[in-house]
């Protein structure tokens, strides 16, 4: 297994506030990876620097052998890196299919000329993608609907398949599960199970553990801007770092 | 099919109905009405380009349509070019200017970004006003010559309706491909949420400097016809008052929408025409219909999104002042 993605000792301060202290780590193609951690931990600061959203301060990152840092993020998504963010960032006045639609035009190219002079085959290249992504998340029915009027379940799922249209190598999910039942959660836990059988590599943050630990394959523990623990989910859920990070130490208590 | 059906239609009915009415009714001067509704609506589909359909709230249209027209005069006096010349030329310039205000101002987010707009707006007017030398001044530029088309009587009324006519068929056209297509898309996503539409790939700030060449391409164009048409120019033309009422249009018309800004425009260059009789009344009468087409019609006529969930995001924390904690 080849490395897809290397994160190098990349560092972000804010002011005199470290969010990212030195931060390494790699991860494989096709593997499914959780990045745990307490609360202001820094796991979407570091999911910011890999998107190139926020620059880092010392450090590197590297995707595909690619160095990313320094490049601006719509670089970074053409690249193959699709995420999805914390609080849902659907665009509500526009329907599902041109959410969905923005993704694959991330990915095509979206220069002006190409409407003003109607190429038809990239309009519909991007139909196609979008179409994919539409029914590989089973929203082929809601596809007219203004994406105002879509319930909070569903809204998950399209920010999933704006992603997918950008036809990512490593899809990132901040908190995919915040807000789900039961029953939703166990869903979209087998859904992104189905992805990663497809070759996708996942990241993702999430602060339900159930979910963590039943689908990845490795998890990473932030504490403090600094990874403490790497391993499978049984390890990590009995290293004392982690333990101690979440439950604190014997004397705090 | 049907598209082209409604194609035909509004063809047949801006070049062949409409004329034929405003014979009817009397010609003169309800064709140089028509010309003025016609060169605002030019301006009113530019400006909903960047307002409407991308989201960035520009206070300093008149601007652009202002260099427009001083670089057909200008162009037309100097070297005697012919109007099928000073027209792109005018676009071509102002939409220069456009995308030279666009680069140090397209990381500007929100109402900083509508107080740059205003600023340079003025910049250029009070440029138009006091550059004598070269612009002459507040005396305006007088004796533009006028727009000959073959077969017509050059600079009547009737020629000027149909070359505004034609300009503002094209200027649909080529505004309807942009917005009703894939990359209208784009433009609306970042209207909605530009961050998100950077994280999907789409180059934010290059697609913020096409649409601003656009729409300052057109509202140069309607510039160029506007000095044409009017034979004389003077700073006044271009002042922040008519990027206020550019906006009145589109949003009365309603953001995002082609025919809501055809409409805006029809109404209030129309209706204060039509109004005429009652004198000085009618700015007040024209006042209250767009006081209550914003209470009544949040979305305006035919808008995408409420003027008052963009002026809300626009204007950000400044609009909140409901959430203020402290003080009291």
């Amino acid at each position: 297994m080849t490395a897809l993605l290397e994160i190098d000792r990349a560092s972000r301060r804010f002011g005199g506030l470290v969010a990212v202290d030195e931060f390494s780590g790699s991860i494989a193609r096709g593997e499914r990876v959780g990045l745990i951690g307490p609360n202001g931990a820094g796991k979407t600061t570091l999911f910011n620097l890999i998107t190139s959203f926020t620059p880092v301060s010392a450090g590197s990152v590297r995707f595909d052998g690619k160095l990313l840092t320094g490049r601006k993020s719509h670089e970074v998504a053409r690249l193959g890196i699709a995420r999805t963010f914390q609080n849902l960032r659907i665009l509500p006045n526009i329907t599902v299919f041109d959410n969905v639609s923005i993704g694959a035009l991330g990915s095509v190219g979206h220069s002006p000329w190409n409407s003003l002079l109607g190429r038809r085959a990239i309009s519909e290249r991007i139909s196609e993608l979008s179409w994919k992504a539409l029914e590989r998340t089973g929203l082929t029915g809601q596809a007219g609907l203004l994406a105002a009027n879509l319930s909070y379940g569903r809204r998950k799922y399209l920010e999933i398949a704006r992603a997918l249209a950008l036809q990512p190598s490593l899809l990132i999910l901040d908190e995919p599960a915040a807000g789900l039942n039961d029953t939703e959660t166990a869903e979209l836990a087998r859904f992104v199970r189905e992805l990663s059988g497809e070759g996708l590599t996942v990241l993702l943050v999430e602060h339900d553990m159930g979910f963590v630990m039943s689908l990845c394959e490795r998890v990473m523990v932030m504490a403090s801007g600094r990874k403490i623990a790497d391993g499978t989910p049984a390890e990590v859920s009995h290293d004392p770092l982690v333990l101690e990070a979440y439950l604190g130490t014997e004397e705090e208590a | 099919m049907k598209a082209r059906l409604i194609v035909l239609a509004m063809l047949l009915l801006v070049f062949a109905a409409l004329p034929g009415l405003l014979y009817w009714v009397g010609g003169g001067y309800w064709f140089r009405v028509a010309t003025t509704i016609g060169v605002f609506a030019i301006l009113a589909l530019s400006a909903n380009l960047i307002t409407g359909t991308t989201g960035l709230l520009s206070l300093g249209h008149a601007g652009f349509y202002g260099i427009g027209a001083y670089t057909a005069a200008l162009a037309a006096q100097a070297w005697h070019w012919q109007f099928y010349l000073t027209i792109p030329a005018a676009g071509a310039v102002a939409a220069l200017f456009g995308i030279l205000l666009a680069l140090p101002t397209m990381r500007l987010v929100g109402i900083y970004f509508a107080v740059a707009t205003l600023g340079v707006g003025e910049i250029i007017h009070l440029t138009l006003l006091n550059w004598v030398g070269f612009t002459r001044g507040p005396m305006g530029i007088s004796a533009i010559p006028n727009i000959a088309l073959p077969g017509l009587i050059a600079g009547g009324d009737v020629t000027n309706y149909f070359a505004v006519a034609a300009a503002l068929a094209i200027t649909a056209f080529v505004i309807h491909r942009l917005t009703n297509s894939y990359y209208g898309n784009a433009l609306r996503s970042l209207r909605e949420d530009d961050q998100c539409a950077e994280a999907m790939g789409l180059d934010v700030v290059r697609i913020k400097i096409e649409v601003f060449a656009f729409s300052c391409f057109f509202a140069g164009v309607a510039g160029a016809l506007w000095a044409h048409t009017t034979n004389y120019i003077s700073p006044g033309d271009f002042r922040f008052s008519e990027s206020i009422l550019i906006l009145a249009m589109i949003v009365v018309g309603g953001l995002g929408s082609m025919p809501g800004a055809v409409i805006g425009a029809v109404l209030l260059i129309g209706l204060p025409e039509v109004l005429r009789v009652i004198g000085d009344y009618r700015m007040i009468v024209v006042g209250m219909v767009m006081f209550l087409s914003i209470l009544f019609l949040p979305r305006g006529i035919l808008g995408e999104i409420s003027a008052i969930g963009l002026a809300r995001r626009q204007l950000g924390a400044a609009w909140k002042s409901a959430q203020q904690v402290g003080w009291r």
